[in-house]
């Protein structure tokens, strides 16, 4: 029995040094892209002592790469704040990280990736599935960051406690270990023998504007391999998604009764369907979504989906995060949409895709792309650059 | 509490320490015991008390059947025990079937019925102690096994937890007097034991969680994909539920090694099987000859008339199928293997011989190989398709999308996406094949130098850390839902 016990004490421990020596210990990374959160949260809070009226935009990282907050807000005379950040963090992230920071004439527009509203798990609510994509990820990775992360949540203390105590234990570090040895594994994979690894530089939160938008310089397009099709496209989960709608109508109530508004704005979409038979089915996808939202949520929605399908030109790695072209455009139909609706004009939209919506995609798109370039938008994005 | 969480093993660590500590086999019992029913009681508490009555019943007829020998009161008590046991299963597991069934068979005559279903939750692991307990006392009716007077060992035969949820189902005269007798620490049992473990949590978390991706994606939405798809995706299966069927028995095998207890061989490297026949010899050996000794001999076996003999394999088979779900696409996949096992010994049987002699088996043995394996993948996807018309619908697109190229590219394209996996998966099975004579493929001999057996532990614990299943993959045994 002791002969057995101490072998496999020697033989653990044997493999416990090794694997401390193979993976080194993590290192706290300040400029993680996550880390980020405190600054977004931080702008949010000290601005509440400014006059000016605040456009909060909330939304993943297709809102941080996308929107063009600080031109909206010049064009509409709103100070800026870009929430977008990461869409594993989830729905209830988005809204309840912001909802005790806002106040009273604030112009709040939700601009939720697809996935949050018809995820098959739960994500919108702190499970374990929010604190595995918060723990797991390496980008998510910042240090005390995540002290701040675990004080937003329902009973935060116990995950507070459950943090310590698989610290403690090891245990999750080991996995954090693990996850983080099988992203460079697979790296290291792709740029010796698959050689299509681009490491973007884009994902730090050195890139962040003031305002919290990604200002990088981004022209390369979407490959076919890197988009996926979103779920949203083939099926949505209802469960999942009223769930989403109680979250966001709680979260618009509240608003309201503080005096701000909350509008919505789909979010622009790289497209992509192989046939028309694939393209119909998604266009009807769309429209039994759009309705029911229309139907469910307290407040206006300031877009249709099939008019946020855009040509993957306009995107640069993901389906949702557009390149500089994309981000141009997609501003300036969002500034177009919030300017109408300032302006106190009703959004006139149109309950299903017009008929001849797939022959002239792309015609629409060139009309809208010229649009920009004449407008003073334009003239305003390229002197920012 | 599942095998692969991190509370078993602290579970498992605690009892092992606890029973050692103790030196006579009934307080070794009562630990086993006591640990048996916190186990089981970790998924539902009310469980408990199901396999406590079903042992109590069993332990009590094993008892009266020993103090009778009037034949017509030992009928009496062996129905009894099945009605109890079986009404028990059949209650639980197959309550809403047949009600469902009988309303469905009711309007194709033309007859109206409401259907009475209940919500009934599955307890996990009934159908392996039910039938467990079963073959106690159908061997105590046949005096093929000795009456166990002794309560603690009994109950601690039906509870023993490494093998409770998915076996391998023990046979009282195997298993009783490990029970009654006292155990001492044996060095190189528990060695090999502590390997056998190592080796199911490789396969259950690099193999069979790896794969169970996949095969979920691709048979959820069938439809959707083309026929080299669907074959792709029922090979991952086939292997998904081997290595973690298997990777369950061989972790149940290693920690009652640990316990100084011997439990059956349940795998023998099926998919390395020259026939249907040797597949079934070699695949859930326990519950395989679980329904020989207790179904199928006693309906005649292959002592009859041939018809018959064919009619008693195919109804065991069908009633095998009806034991791992209760669902009709089950019961044809039973029915699929008993028509398949019954047409291999009428037809290539006998012929058999010729074609496996002298340097022809170098060039039969891998076609054989291949073929049995083609003709499982086929029976696997009535196990696994959600119905019957989706599997055929599965097979006929398989068959007649075997020449579609995009398909082919498609399955490429899947492969390449997951070379690093399908690297570990190839080396997997050539260490399998070598080690095909072994009981486990980590049962290494002491010839082997320390350095080299520690060398192949770590190897496949690195794995196991970084390319094994994280806990948010994790996925529950398959077996589990039997």
């Amino acid at each position: 029995m002791r002969k057995y016990l101490q072998n496999i004490a020697l033989f653990f421990s044997a493999f416990l040094i090794m694997l401390f020596l193979i993976c080194p210990p993590l290192r706290y990374d300040p400029n993680a892209y996550l880390a980020s959160c405190t600054d977004k949260l931080d702008r949010l809070s000290n601005s509440q002592k400014i006059k000016a009226q605040r456009l909060i935009i909330l939304g993943g990282s297709g809102a941080a790469f996308s929107t063009n907050s600080e031109l909206i807000g010049k064009e509409l005379s709103l100070y800026p704040i870009n929430m977008g950040l990461h869409g594993g963090l989830g729905l209830r992230w988005d809204l309840e990280s912001a909802l005790p920071y806002i106040r009273k004439g604030d112009l709040i527009v939700i601009r939720e990736e697809y996935a949050k509203f018809t995820m098959s798990y739960d994500r919108n609510s702190p499970n374990k599935y929010v604190y595995a994509t918060y723990m797991m990820d390496s980008r998510c990775y910042s240090g005390s960051n995540i002290k701040r992360y675990m004080l937003l949540l329902d009973n935060y203390w116990l995950e507070y406690i459950r943090f310590f105590q698989s610290r403690i234990a090891q245990y999750q570090k080991i996995l954090l270990l693990k996850s983080k040895v099988k992203v460079k594994m697979k790296r290291l994979w792709e740029i010796r023998c698959l050689k299509a690894f681009h490491p973007s530089p884009n994902y730090s939160r050195l890139y962040f504007s003031s305002s919290g938008d990604i200002n990088t310089n981004r022209t390369r397009s979407v490959t076919l391999k890197e988009m996926k099709t979103p779920r949203i496209f083939e099926r949505w989960n209802p469960t999942s998604l009223k769930k989403s709608i109680n979250l966001i109508n709680h979260f618009a109530d509240c608003c309201n009764k503080k005096g701000a508004k909350v509008v919505l704005m789909y979010p622009l979409i790289a497209w992509k369907a192989q046939s028309t038979n694939q393209k119909q089915k998604h266009l009807k996808n769309l429209h039994e979504l759009n309705a029911y939202l229309r139907k469910h949520l307290r407040l206006e929605i300031l877009n249709t989906p099939w008019s946020a399908l855009a040509p993957p030109r306009y995107f640069f790695n993901t389906q949702y995060h557009a390149n500089s072209l994309g981000m141009n455009i997609g501003s300036y139909l969002e500034m177009k949409a919030l300017r109408h609706f300032a302006a106190g004009g009703k959004a006139a939209v149109e309950q299903e895709p017009p008929p001849n919506f797939l022959e002239n995609f792309e015609q629409n798109w060139r009309k809208i792309e010229l649009e920009v370039e004449k407008s003073r938008f334009n003239h305003n994005q390229k002197l920012s650059q | 509490m599942t095998f692969t969480s991190l509370t078993f093993l602290i579970f498992l660590a605690i009892v092992f320490a606890v029973y050692w500590l103790l030196k006579e086999a009934r307080q070794q019992n009562i630990a086993l015991i006591l640990a048996s029913y916190l186990f089981y009681g970790w998924w539902d508490w009310r469980f408990c008390f199901l396999m406590f009555f079903s042992s109590l019943v069993d332990y009590i007829i094993g008892i009266l059947l020993g103090g009778t020998e009037k034949k017509r009161i030992r009928i009496q008590l062996l129905l009894i025990s099945l009605v109890c046991n079986l009404g028990l299963l059949g209650f639980f597991k197959y309550f809403n079937f047949f009600s469902d069934s009988f309303v469905k068979m009711a309007a194709l005559v033309g007859l109206k019925a409401d259907p009475l279903l209940l919500q009934i939750i599955l307890p996990v692991g009934i159908s392996f102690y039910t039938f467990q307990t079963l073959s106690y006392t159908i061997d105590v009716y046949r005096r093929k096994c000795p009456i166990c007077h002794d309560p603690l060992a009994f109950f601690a035969f039906v509870s023993f937890f490494p093998q409770l949820v998915a076996g391998p189902i023990e046979r009282a005269s195997h298993l009783l007097p490990q029970m009654i007798n006292s155990r001492s620490f044996n060095y190189a049992k528990a060695v090999d034991g502590s390997r056998q473990i190592l080796w199911g949590f490789f396969k259950k978390l690099v193999i069979a969680d790896a794969l169970a991706g996949t095969v979920n994606k691709y048979y959820s939405s069938a439809r959707m994909h083309s026929g080299p798809v669907m074959l792709y995706a029922t090979f991952c299966f086939a292997f998904q539920i081997y290595c973690d069927f298997s990777a369950y028995s061989d972790i149940a095998v290693g920690a009652a090694r640990l316990f100084g207890i011997d439990l059956m061989r349940n795998f023998a490297y099926p998919y390395f099987s020259r026939n249907i026949s040797d597949f079934w010899r070699r695949w859930h050996i326990s519950l395989s000859t679980w329904f020989r000794d207790y179904v199928y001999i006693p309906l005649g076996g292959s002592r009859c008339t041939r018809r018959r003999s064919i009619f008693n394999l195919i109804a065991t088979f069908i009633l095998s199928g009806l034991w791992h779900g209760a669902a009709w696409h089950f019961v044809a996949w039973g029915a699929i293997n008993g028509v398949a096992v019954a047409a291999y010994n009428q037809f290539v049987r006998p012929k058999d011989r010729k074609f496996t002699v002298g340097w022809r088996n170098y060039i039969t043995a891998p076609l054989a190989i291949v073929i049995t394996f083609a003709v499982i993948l086929m029976c696997w996807v009535f196990f696994r398709a959600e119905d019957i018309p989706s599997a055929c619908n599965i097979i006929y697109k398989v068959v007649t999308g075997l020449f579609y190229p995009a398909g082919w590219t498609k399955v490429m394209n899947l492969i390449s996406l997951k070379l690093a996996f399908w690297v570990v998966f190839l080396l997997f099975v050539i260490i399998e094949f070598i080690q095909r004579r072994q009981t486990h493929p980590l049962a290494l001999t002491n010839r082997m130098p320390r350095a080299a057996r520690w060398i192949i532990y770590w190897t496949i614990l690195f794995l196991i850390f970084f390319i094994g299943a994280t806990p948010s993959e994790l996925q529950t045994f398959i077996y589990f839902q039997f």
